[in-house]
């Protein structure tokens, strides 16, 4: 079976270092702003990394009028920035804020799981970046675990769309605050 | 001198065309025959005919007798106004029976001894054939998933490379199609039940065939995918069948696959196949919704409201519902009433006052009080097109977002 | 250079010391990524790192000298390096002919950059002969001093080897933000089971991810160090011959416990309950081998220095003697060990004048304005941002009103470079070569220069050849520096053949194929000295004022002090100037989030937006460094103890809290 590649996010680990996300704009040199992966606290001691999710259902892909979006077989959805017109009915239509309006140039550009990396063999940019091994790549035909969970409260909504992303949430621990 | 070896005419005249293919082989056979050839498959459905396939549809081939038909045999043709005599030859590879070759004829009485050795050798070259072009099809076979996901994914662009491989499979998307998605209702959209979904797999491709329409169907992660055909101009007759073939896939699979609740979403009708990814998109948005609003057989084109309200922001969708059913929902509160249920009963039977009152087992008097209280409470009048909408709008973002009674 | 892949070092002061694969197209940094040669980084870098780029080509870097007239005007003009040299050398030598020495210039170099060629400053003063020089170090020396008097040595484990700790307990440091590559050996551990355990005032983000977390009042570390000894020697659980075999003061510093640690006491002074002091003795006691890590954040307080001694006491007991897994963590000062011939470089000899004037870092403007005979005159800035950082603002302020010169190398225009006469654009890392070793991890890496200067920009090392060049031109004789020596012959004579031995290699040219790490630990530790532990202060309680605030001003994740400020990458969507305060005192002083308040002392105010930290000690408001508004304006430390000098005790400061008054401009 071709594989279904998706994101692994483990948020016991992370520890909102946000090389990930500076790691991105590194390798795809994005300007100032324009952020395909970003790291966020959504709860106290809940901090998420979030990029396109390559949606098993991409709403960006339905509603884009000038087709320029692509979901290849193994699931990662790109975007042609030549024939996107800016329109910006993708950037509404996703949950997650994936694709992201570039005002200068009057395009919408997103994260594309590095495919080029992914087809030399490397892993994602912002993957490799990971220092606790957070963040991770899984083929999710493959993957199972009844540890793992399909979101984590503060991710948007994944009816409908599906995303590729499984998570591990936080474990409890024991505190004495003064 | 001795003779020499000699190979029969014929036998030179059928191995060169036979390269051709089945059709050719046959048609040669005739010509050297003077006689109207045709292969079948082990089932005795005509697969080729050497006078054209026009007519092949109304044949019935009846074998003479209970014949071991381990060589040739004799055998009726009959066609829908006629019965003709014939002799068959069975088509084998490795012992692997792929059809007959039969020779017919208007006259009884043809020896069919006479033809045996001729229909063997023409057998031999039709089996050839017959293997090269299942392998053909087999090694297509695996490109049949590949396809259709490049068409559910809208990776092809043009029309007519989809119609063309389309036809590979004998799918015909001259005409119009319909994505519908089956799934089970569970939430979780990694951990399939591969074996459910198997056979709900079966189960769609059995109701397909059953309605003479060649399968275009696929498992993809938990879905089963099928891609309907809707050739009907008219648009009610298309969706009456889309909603009869959905029903009864639903039904087939509730006694098979047991414990899994299934569900299904469907999408748009495209006449461009290659706008049939928005279909399939649109059929999973159909699930999805389908399954939060309590619906069967959802259509993705009669969710339009839904889809906006499940989208918008959700603080702003709250506000609005507490705005327009919060007092309602603090009066019952507050009196252990019901007249939320009545207004609810009256939004699901269309603000008609005479099947809310059947429907709810309540005199119409007692209802139209009821509705009085509400319109006091709530300080609208329901005879309101705005007001009906505002309503209907409030309980639809109450099963889409799951707002509880206590609401807010 | 050629396009292609090369080794770059990020010189920050960080634990991380990560080496950087540098890919160069067309004389251009395309993109950055760590080194998978690197054991301790292992290919990665931090967000910072992976900023070099923009870091690297930003537009608001320096790109020529310039001078401002008059000073703090901000009307700069742009000088040629030459008109640059003519001025400085000039005024060095007119100091020299008017006070008969150097003694009236002297310099302020830090941790800007901690290649080891960046102490061209240092020898490039040197080279004049005696003159004023800064000694000590603002940062560390207190921990430092305090590691030397428990062991005799300094030393700092291997962080590598915490992956094999079964018990990881951090004392005042927050790897998550400072150290984000530790971070994955302290999960390797817990994935083999061990136990982690943050002890913190500041509920960081390495204390969200410890199996035990426990608050601390600040600068009460010892106390609970000495209470968890206590418990152990207690119950038991203590390899009693060891103690008395290897450790000095056993008899006394079991007395110290038993007499004066009171476990009630103890827990009112750090806000620890007694329970949780139990759990923790029984882990220390039980779990074998402990990790125990005293972090820098405990010593930037006057009774650090005692807190770390009772930290070291404590892992000297829990398996630092027996088991080498069971590691003490502070930071080490390998650095020390190389011949740092820049550093050391011998000056010529003044007739009457033996030394140069020393002056303690910690306490820099203040003992630079004591000095009379002459007076500082000439002020030379390198890798340090004083105004953003340093304490006791307005004795600099009276400093600068002195010195007849200041020049400023550095890449950006900092609030200090703002207050200088000339400004000298430096080099990135990626501009010069260097060659680096780490103070937490055990490798040493090369730094090749891969790009072309941004505009005119200048490494230290080069300015200093340049500049001594032009002092003997003008006044022959006037420097030893000896400008004729390349950047590659310094990096050589670094590479001494001890040095060589240590890190197995054979030549710089091995470090161009990755990384080394030190092959031998060097220190031997035989003495263990418990008794500097104690000091009958440590008794003496904290008597906070109500209604006053300990001021905590940690790193934050995506600044190293001042560094990094400019890069857009990284500062976006984040808000500066953010005070943090406990839900009590801002319910104490009415105070919303998001509102505008002060803090303020007799130092001065500073103006912030409210952030309500639920997780924060009543008595400590949080607030990052730098930044439009620099927190250090509020820092001011009275005295130093400690005659071999201390760290800046930056986190004695006390501030008060009101509600933001509106003014604008």
């Amino acid at each position: 079976m071709v594989k279904w590649a998706g994101f692994l996010f483990n948020a016991d680990d992370c520890i909102h270092c946000k090389a990930c996300e500076i790691a991105c704009k590194n390798e795809n040199q994005t300007p100032t702003g324009i952020q395909w992966r970003r790291v966020e606290k959504v709860a106290p001691e809940l901090y998420l990394s979030i990029s396109c999710n390559h949606c098993d259902s991409p709403e960006c892909f339905r509603v884009c009028p000038e087709r320029a979006f692509t979901k290849r077989k193994d699931g990662i959805v790109q975007i042609d920035e030549d024939l996107c017109t800016g329109c910006g009915l993708c950037v509404t239509a996703c949950p997650y804020h994936a694709p992201q309006f570039n005002p200068e140039t009057h395009k919408v550009s997103k994260c594309q799981m590095c495919y080029p990396r992914q087809d030399a063999g490397l892993p994602p940019a912002c993957v490799e970046a990971c220092t606790t091994g957070a963040l991770s790549i899984v083929d999710l035909n493959q993957f199972s675990d009844p540890e793992a969970t399909r979101t984590l409260p503060g991710f948007p909504d994944i009816r409908i769309t599906c995303p590729s992303i499984v998570f591990y949430p936080p474990k409890p621990r024991k505190r004495y605050f003064l | 001198m001795q003779s020499p070896y000699v190979v029969p005419d014929f036998v030179q005249e059928l191995l060169a065309v036979s390269s051709s293919g089945v059709t050719a082989i046959i048609q040669k056979l005739s010509s050297l025959l003077s006689l109207p050839v045709l292969v079948v498959d082990p089932f005795y459905q005509v697969l080729f005919f050497s006078t054209g396939n026009e007519a092949v549809d109304e044949i019935v081939i009846i074998p003479d007798n209970e014949q071991e038909f381990s060589s040739v045999f004799n055998c009726q043709i009959s066609t829908v106004d006629t019965i003709k005599n014939g002799v068959a030859h069975p088509i084998t590879v490795n012992s692997k029976k792929l059809g007959f070759l039969i020779l017919s004829w208007n006259d009884a009485g043809l020896d069919a001894r006479r033809y045996e050795e001729v229909l063997s050798y023409a057998s031999s070259l039709c089996a050839l054939q017959m293997q090269k072009s299942l392998e053909i099809k087999r090694e297509k076979q695996k490109f049949k998933e590949a396809f259709l996901f490049d068409l559910l994914y809208g990776n092809i662009k043009q029309k007519e490379d989809i119609i063309e491989y389309g036809e590979i499979w004998g799918w015909d998307f001259h005409v119009p199609h319909t994505v519908i998605v089956f799934s089970s209702k569970e939430e979780d959209h990694f951990f399939t039940n591969k074996q459910m979904i198997n056979t709900l797999l079966q189960i769609v491709e059995k109701e397909l065939i059953m309605q003479n329409v060649k399968p275009i169907a696929m498992v993809k992660h938990q879905q089963v995918i099928t891609m309907f055909p809707q050739a009907d101009t008219n648009h009610d007759v298309d969706r009456g069948k889309l909603q009869a073939f959905t029903e009864t896939i639903l039904k087939n699979a509730a006694k098979l696959a047991g414990e899994l609740e299934i569900a299904c979403g469907i999408g748009k009708r495209y006449t461009n196949p290659a706008e049939l990814f928005r279909s399939y998109q649109e059929a999973k948005i159909a699930l999805e919704l389908g399954i939060l609003l309590e619906i069967s057989t959802p259509m993705f084109a009669d969710l339009g409201l839904e889809r906006i309200l499940y989208k918008h922001d959700l603080q702003d969708l709250i506000e609005f519902h507490n705005h327009t059913l919060g007092s309602l929902l603090e009066y019952d509160k507050k009196h252990d009433g019901y007249l939320f249920v009545t207004l609810e009963a009256l939004v699901a039977n269309q603000f008609d006052i005479g099947k809310t009152a059947a429907a709810s087992f309540l005199h119409r008097n007692t209802l139209r009080y009821r509705v009085k209280k509400i319109e006091d409470i709530l300080d609208v009048k329901l005879d309101d097109l705005h007001v009906r909408l505002n309503i209907l709008a409030a309980f639809k973002i109450r099963q889409l977002r799951k707002i509880g009674n206590e609401g807010c | 250079m050629k396009d292609g892949i090369y080794r770059n070092t990020c010189p920050r002061n960080c634990y991380g010391s990560c080496s950087i694969l540098s890919y160069v197209k067309n004389d251009r940094l395309v993109k950055v990524t760590g080194d998978p040669k690197h054991g301790f980084t292992k290919g990665r870098l931090c967000a910072k790192g992976y900023a070099s780029t923009q870091f690297v080509y930003n537009p608001q870097r320096l790109k020529y000298p310039m001078r401002q007239i008059p000073r703090g005007s901000g009307n700069w003009q742009r000088i040629s390096w030459d008109e640059a040299y003519t001025i400085i050398a000039g005024k060095i030598i007119e100091l020299n002919q008017r006070y008969g020495s150097n003694l009236a210039c002297g310099y302020n170099k830090f941790s800007g950059n901690l290649g080891l060629l960046h102490y061209a400053v240092e020898g490039m003063f040197n080279s004049l002969g005696p003159h004023t020089k800064p000694i000590g170090n603002p940062c560390a020396l207190t921990g430092k001093h305090a590691v030397n008097q428990s062991f005799g040595d300094h030393y700092s484990a291997d962080p590598e080897e915490m992956a094999r700790a079964n018990l990881i307990v951090i004392w005042g440091s927050n790897p998550a933000v400072t150290n984000v590559h530790q971070m994955k050996f302290i999960y390797e551990a817990r994935r083999k089971g061990a136990k982690l355990v943050v002890i913190d005032p500041i509920f960081t983000r390495t204390a969200e991810k410890a199996d035990l977390y426990l608050q601390i009042n600040p600068g009460t570390d010892g106390w609970l160090a000495g209470a968890i000894a206590k418990l152990i020697i207690e119950k038991g659980i203590i390899d009693e011959e060891a103690m008395v075999k290897q450790t000095i003061g056993w008899e006394e510093y079991q007395q110290f416990l038993h007499q004066q640690i009171n476990l009630a006491h103890v827990a009112e002074q750090t806000g620890v309950p007694i329970k949780a002091m139990v759990e923790l003795a029984e882990l220390y006691g039980k779990v074998k081998p402990a990790a125990t890590w005293a972090g820098l954040g405990i010593q930037r307080s006057d009774r650090g220095g005692r807190s770390i001694s009772a930290i070291n006491s404590l892992a000297v007991m829990t398996g630092m003697l027996s088991d080498p897994g069971s590691g003490l963590y502070y930071m080490h000062f390998e650095i020390e060990h190389f011949p740092q011939r820049l550093a050391c470089h011998d000056g010529p000899v003044h007739p009457t004048i033996p030394h140069s004037r020393e002056v303690d870092m910690s306490h820099f403007s203040k003992n630079a304005l004591a000095l009379t005979d002459p007076p500082l005159k000439l002020l030379w800035v390198a890798s340090r941002n004083i105004v953003t950082q340093d304490q006791n603002l307005h004795s600099w302020q009276q400093l600068f009103q002195q010195l007849e010169l200041i020049v400023t190398v550095d890449l950006y225009l900092t609030k200090t470079a703002k207050q200088a006469d000339i400004v000298l654009p430096a080099a990135t890392h990626f501009e010069e070569e260097d060659l680096h070793v780490g103070y937490w991890h055990y490798w040493l890496s090369i730094n090749q220069k891969v790009l072309p200067p941004y505009y005119e920009a200048k490494s230290d090392l080069q300015i200093a050849r340049e500049l001594t060049r032009r002092l003997n031109e003008l006044s022959p004789g006037f420097s030893n520096f000896p400008y004729e020596k390349e950047p590659i012959d310094w990096i050589k004579t670094e590479l001494s053949p001890e040095i060589m031995r240590q890190y197995g290699i054979n030549g710089y040219e091995d470090l161009l194929d990755g990384p080394h790490k030190k092959v031998a630990q060097t220190h031997s530790l035989k003495k263990y000295n418990l008794f500097p532990a104690i000091e009958t202060n440590l008794l003496q309680g904290d008597q906070q004022q109500p209604f006053t605030y300990r001021l905590l001003s940690p790193q934050s994740l995506l600044k190293i002090h001042s560094q990094y400020e400019c890069v857009s990458w990284l500062t976006y969507g984040e808000t500066d100037n953010i005070i943090e305060l406990s839900t009590m005192a801002a319910n104490e002083h009415e105070i919303n989030e998001n509102t505008k308040i002060e803090i303020y002392n007799e130092q001065g105010a500073i103006t912030g937006v409210a952030k309500i930290n639920p997780t924060l000690p009543r008595n400590v408001v949080l607030a990052s460094q730098a930044g439009s508004n620099p927190i250090n304006q509020l820092i001011f430390q009275k005295e130093d103890h400690d005659a071999n000098g201390s760290s800046t005790f930056f986190y004695d400061s006390i501030v008060k809290i009101r509600k933001g008054r509106d003014t604008h401009g």
